[in-house]
């Protein structure tokens, strides 16, 4: 069970990610401590950190180091333009694919497949 | 790796450092991109910064022990969910087995070293990566055809062990079988790989070479055995007149599949490629 679990989550980090930079710029530890208050996804670094680092190979995200207060300088990361394309499109298949088990689990097949009786 | 990091004990930097590396060293076995693996390091580093900040009534070789127990042991990091050159993820990113470590001696431990296990599945891992990459069709620079390479080898161990089992006059004990079921499945395994790297190479319009060797590979053993059967029929016969006749015969047959093998594979990749 808890296999199962884990890949769900694993499969929504990218999207909850995107979602956080959707409204600001943020730097990895803050959009970890984000995730982890608004969401029960338990996300580690060890997940999150490579996720940014894939969105910014693939120019989801641009980076802008700016110095911290703490130590090093911190990387604030912000959408682009693909990236909030890329966020619409998987944000709409996420509903498609949510309404859907939903439908399942509340036992609406039966009616949903039926013909519709004709006149 | 910090630009800007506060002072800190040289021991506790130390520790901090280590961490790092290891979780540098898990992303460079797994071959992350020099950039990924900077990107993922000065993160860490940069949360643990944080961390330390938000523990300012903590003396800071207390406040690192707890936060390097809390944070995630290095081999977490391997099989980073679609980081470049990375295998397949285990839960959360994490590898199948590898649990946060809650103790400060378990995650220095694991800091400075991975399990033998682990180590163990990222060279088998590595290896496997290497090898489909060597294989694959290359779309960047020229290289001798994989499947002919293979297939020389393959064939240079069959023919040897041929040899060495003709010359050893003896009953085969276990290891000479399997020897001797390596070479003698040469016999398929070199042919089909000849013919497998003939049609790389006619497909690759360049980028894989070795035609002739390919062509060698492919109709070697073939050869062997028609010879082979040739002079098994001719020396049925009798007559000593013969032997001049089934020379020629043989030699005849030999020239005819040549021709053959060339006329069909060489000559009308010459003519699309242009060299070989």
């Amino acid at each position: 069970m808890q296999g199962w679990v884990t890949q769900l989550r694993k499969g929504l980090v990218e999207l909850s990610v995107m979602k956080v930079l959707d409204r600001d710029e943020a730097y990895g530890y803050q959009i970890l401590q984000t995730l982890n208050a608004a969401t029960r996804l338990e996300l580690t670094e060890s997940t999150l950190y490579p996720v940014l680092a894939r969105l910014a190979r693939d120019g989801l995200v641009i980076v802008r180091p700016a110095p911290s207060p703490t130590g090093p300088p911190r990387r604030y990361y912000r959408l682009t333009a693909a990236g909030h394309a890329r966020l619409k499109e998987m944000t709409s298949h996420w509903i498609g694919v949510r309404d859907a088990v939903d439908h399942l689990l509340n036992g609406d097949t039966h009616e949903s497949s039926s013909p519709q009786p004709a006149g | 790796m910090s630009q800007a990091a506060p002072s800190l004990p040289d021991d506790v930097r130390r520790r901090i450092d280590d961490h790092l590396d290891a979780i540098e060293r898990v992303l460079l076995a797994g071959e992350v991109s020099r950039t990924e693996r900077r990107t993922i390091v000065d993160e860490v580093e940069t949360q643990i910064y944080d961390m330390l900040a938000a523990r300012p009534e903590q003396d800071p070789a207390t406040a690192v022990t707890a936060i390097l127990a809390a944070l995630d042991p290095p081999a977490a990091y391997a099989g980073s969910p679609g980081l470049t050159g990375q295998g397949s993820p285990g839960p959360c990113g994490q590898p199948e087995g590898t649990t946060t470590s809650s103790a400060a001696s378990e995650q220095a431990a694991a800091a400075s070293d991975m399990s033998k296990p682990f180590r163990e599945g990222l060279l088998i891992g590595n290896l496997r990566r290497q090898w489909r990459r060597w294989w694959s069709p290359s779309s960047s620079h020229r290289r001798v055809s994989p499947p002919a390479v293979v297939g020389a080898v393959w064939a240079g161990l069959a023919l040897f062990l041929a040899l060495m089992s003709a010359a050893a006059h003896r009953p085969p004990d276990p290891l000479i079988g399997l020897l001797l079921l390596v070479g003698l499945s040469g016999i398929v395994g070199v042919t089909v790989l000849g013919f497998v790297a003939v049609r790389r190479i006619r497909r690759s319009e360049g980028r894989e070479y070795g035609l002739p060797l390919a062509l060698v590979e492919a109709f070697l053993f073939p050869t062997i055995l028609a010879n082979l059967a040739l002079i098994g029929l001719l020396s049925a016969t009798d007559g000593a007149g013969l032997v001049v006749l089934a020379g020629l015969i043989i030699i005849a047959a030999n020239i005819a599949l040549g021709r053959y093998a060339w006329r069909r594979f060489g000559t009308r990749f010459l003519d699309r490629v242009g060299s070989y």
